[in-house]
């Protein structure tokens, strides 16, 4: 792989960001006086995280590296990066700690990393670098404890002359004008046009450039977006041909990005041909005409663009939020799954039907023993109990135990007696706590 | 290990002549038991009143102490692929019937199933129908393709009537030895709106909160069954916050789950409830129609419903 076989050793082969390094070391040699954490943002491929590693390395620093791969909640970085960040050096080693990626440090998964993360910067012993593509997807707690340093995207001319110094050491065949025209096409990501160079070979043809770098960048879908939005043109559409996403998944960049653009009426008329363009994706799927897309694309792009004025104006664009909910609340959903699946079985009912008894069973739940029997009933095990009843789900699960300890009791009339007697003690209890417990239970209720 | 059932199973009937409110299609199946013979039998109807439970008393009326072995039941709305249709159903039809001539397939909701499913079961009720009988049960007997209603003897089976219900939940209390206050009574049977399982479950609740079951219990109780965030969320379109609407519509259907038919469904229910001018519903009722009829025709029923939000938010 070229990239690794040309990655920077020094500061004088970190191409075009000259001005920042001064800027860096400045930090990091009078570590202590300002922020004690740097966060460097910028695009793909502009050389945040070489950057940290040459700095590193010339400077004799010991790099603690953790990136999004690795799970980063607030357990995993209190004892890999806490741990580092307290201990001064072991025999006189200076040490850097790198936060790659610190945009996806993500709420649901990676639980408690933000706040953890925050503690960590505030007291650190050591300098922490983060890096990140957005400014703004990083909290701004945090933002406010780093000294903020920005990369640029590089320009064409910069990733050329490295394009170039490569092919003529690894001894490359090829003009510079193909050169450049890959260098262009990167859109100043170095590692991605030395990638693309390195997948053509060592004969590169005029026109070859053609071959690669039709990378999905999200930059270009938000080129098209804002003159989707700035044009009021059909001809748009256009700028939409050569984005590699399925018509379905544009359809819902779209449409998350509408109401920034639209207010109203003009709103109203866009969402319109938003769902006109759904109804002929849906048509071009069911009867495998797929033809019937270029109705779907025309809507959704051109549609939507000539319900504006035009005009250009400054929207700050996001991808959808549609598969980010849907991944994030994967689990829930699939627990309720089973939950209703195990209603509907014992009942007789499809999982639909088997939603209308959850108020039902979450208010047996305010009584341990009845909580108990009817779980056992439903067989639900711990996990699903808790979901239903996050409040009382060990004292539920007590009472099961309970009931294992009791001789079974084979003639279900018998059971009677002793649950009345149950009932009517526990009763005054839960007419006292009515109120409150309504209160706490709501929750648990409309969660369904 | 000791359990408890909720009620609607504990006292689902056993015996078609324990089926309360339905005494002339009840007639009908007893014939059919005293003949041991069966068509394909088609049961509409809204839910809880009593397909289910006709069936499964059906079938063990006609086959006794094997009627396990003879009876498949399959839920149409949860597996409403063609496949189900194919594998499952096809695989139970060819077996045997055991101690008898035939066995009984009860498909529900069976109005979920695609066009192509019900062809394709057309088919098989065809292929089988020496060894297999079909009690299909459906909400709307007119989304099942014709060439299976004319195979099946169709029942229809309304709405319970108040009088019904209140003999069953009556019946239940005294065994279950709750105080049921007579206006207690009448509020379950007036906001089960004939539906057996929801009166059910409507006493079981209040039963778990109140010592003597009151009106006043029952309203508290069954309200809060109510999905209160779809009114919530009508409520904000029509302030023209058509962000806050959507966020909630996301957390409905995609965190929560729910499907696009039930937000509608609950949409247009709650439309009635809405302080607005009775012009200002029939005008929202067209949206909502509107909406239903593109939630069927497009593919992604985020998309749909947002586009009614907008129309709702707009004004």
């Amino acid at each position: 792989m070229l990239v690794e076989k040309y990655f920077p050793k020094n500061f004088s082969e970190i191409k075009g960001q000259q001005a920042i390094v001064k800027e860096i070391l400045a930090w990091i040699n009078t570590w202590g006086n300002e922020k004690r954490a740097l966060l460097i943002y910028g695009p793909p491929g502009s050389g945040k995280t070489t950057m940290v590693k040459v700095l590193s390395k010339e400077l004799g620093y010991d790099l603690i590296e953790l990136n999004a791969s690795d799970k980063r909640d607030q357990e995993a970085l209190n004892r890999i990066v806490g741990n580092a960040s307290s201990s001064k050096t072991l025999f006189g080693y200076k040490k850097i700690i790198l936060l790659d990626e610190a945009d996806n440090i993500h709420g649901k998964e990676d639980y408690g990393g933000a706040k953890a993360l925050l503690e960590i910067i505030k007291n650190t012993q050591n300098p922490i670098i983060l890096t990140a593509n957005s400014y703004w997807e990083v909290s701004q707690a945090i933002r406010d404890n780093c000294k903020l340093v920005q990369f640029k995207r590089l320009q064409a001319r910069t990733v050329f002359s490295r394009l170039k110094e490569i092919a003529q050491a690894e001894k490359i065949q090829i003009e510079d004008e193909t050169l450049l025209k890959i260098a262009e096409q990167s859109n100043g990501d170095l590692r991605a046009a030395i990638n693309d160079l390195d997948s053509l070979g060592n004969n590169i043809l005029k026109g070859d450039e053609k071959l690669v770098g039709f990378r999905d960048t999200e930059k270009s879908i938000f080129d098209a977006l804002s003159k989707l939005y700035s044009s009021s043109s059909i001809e748009v559409r256009k700028e939409f041909m050569d984005i590699d996403k399925k018509p379905d998944e544009l359809l819902l960049w779209i449409d998350e990005n509408t109401p920034k653009a639209y207010k109203g009426k003009e709103l109203l008329e866009a969402q319109n041909f938003i769902s006109k363009a759904d109804i002929y994706l849906n048509r071009a799927f069911k009867t495998r005409n797929y033809s019937m897309w270029k109705y779907a694309s025309d809507l959704m792009t051109g549609g939507v663009s000539v319900v504006g004025e035009g005009g250009s104006r400054y929207i700050s664009f996001s991808p959808p939020r549609y598969f980010q909910i849907l991944g994030s609340s994967k689990k829930t959903r699939e627990a309720r799954k089973t939950i209703l699946e195990k209603i509907g079985k014992k009942c007789h009912c499809s999982t639909k039907i088997a939603r209308s008894y959850l108020p039902m069973i979450s208010i047996l739940f305010l009584n341990p023993k009845k909580g108990a029997l009817i779980s056992n009933f439903f067989e639900f095990d711990l996990e699903e109990i808790k979901f239903i009843d996050e409040k009382n789900y060990r004292k539920i699960e007590l009472s099961r135990e309970e009931l294992l300890k009791e001789p079974e009791k084979k003639d279900e009339t018998s059971i009677t007696p002793v649950e009345l007697k149950n009932k009517t003690v526990e009763k005054e209890d839960s007419q006292n706590k009515n109120e409150e417990k309504q209160k706490t239970q709501q929750k648990t209720l409309f969660d369904f | 290990m000791e359990f408890e059932k909720p009620w609607t199973e504990k006292y689902r009937p056993q015996k078609l002549e324990d089926i309360v409110g339905r005494d002339p299609i009840i007639r009908r199946l007893k014939s059919y038991v005293d003949k041991k013979s069966m068509p394909h039998l088609l049961f509409a109807g809204p839910p809880g009143v009593g397909k289910t439970t006709a069936a499964i008393a059906l079938a063990k009326e006609i086959f006794g102490e094997y009627w396990k072995q003879n009876f498949q039941e399959t839920n149409a709305s949860d597996e409403r692929g063609i496949n189900v249709v194919r594998e499952k159903i096809k695989d139970f039809a060819r077996t045997k019937p055991i101690g008898g001539d035939f066995k009984i397939i009860f498909l529900d909701e069976s109005d979920a199933l695609t066009a192509d499913a019900q062809n394709a079961l057309r088919r098989t009720m065809e292929v089988y129908t020496s060894t297999c009988r079909f009690i299909l049960s459906c909400n709307y007997s007119s989304r099942i393709i014709d060439p299976i209603q004319s195979r099946c003897a169709i029942f229809r089976f309304g709405p319970l009537s108040n009088d019904a219900v209140k003999v069953m939940i009556k019946k239940i209390a005294e065994n279950e030895k709750i105080d049921l206050k007579e206006d207690g009574l009448n509020a379950i049977a007036y906001v089960a709106e004939g539906d057996m399982r929801k009166a059910i479950n409507a006493l079981q609740a209040s039963a778990g909160i109140g010592d003597s079951i009151t009106e006043s219990i029952v309203y508290q109780v069954t309200s809060r069954a109510k999905p209160e965030e779809i009114k919530n969320m009508m409520k904000v379109a029509l302030t023209g916050d058509f962000l806050s609407s959507r966020k909630i519509l996301q957390t409905l259907l995609l965190e929560q789950g729910l499907s696009g038919e039930d937000i509608i469904m609950q949409m247009h229910r709650e439309t009635f409830n809405l302080e607005v001018s009775d012009k200002e519903k029939v005008r929202i009722i067209e949206m909502i129609g509107e909406a239903d009829f593109r939630l069927v025709q497009g593919a992604n029923e985020f998309i749909q419903l947002e586009y009614l939000l907008a129309n709702l938010s707009t004004g």
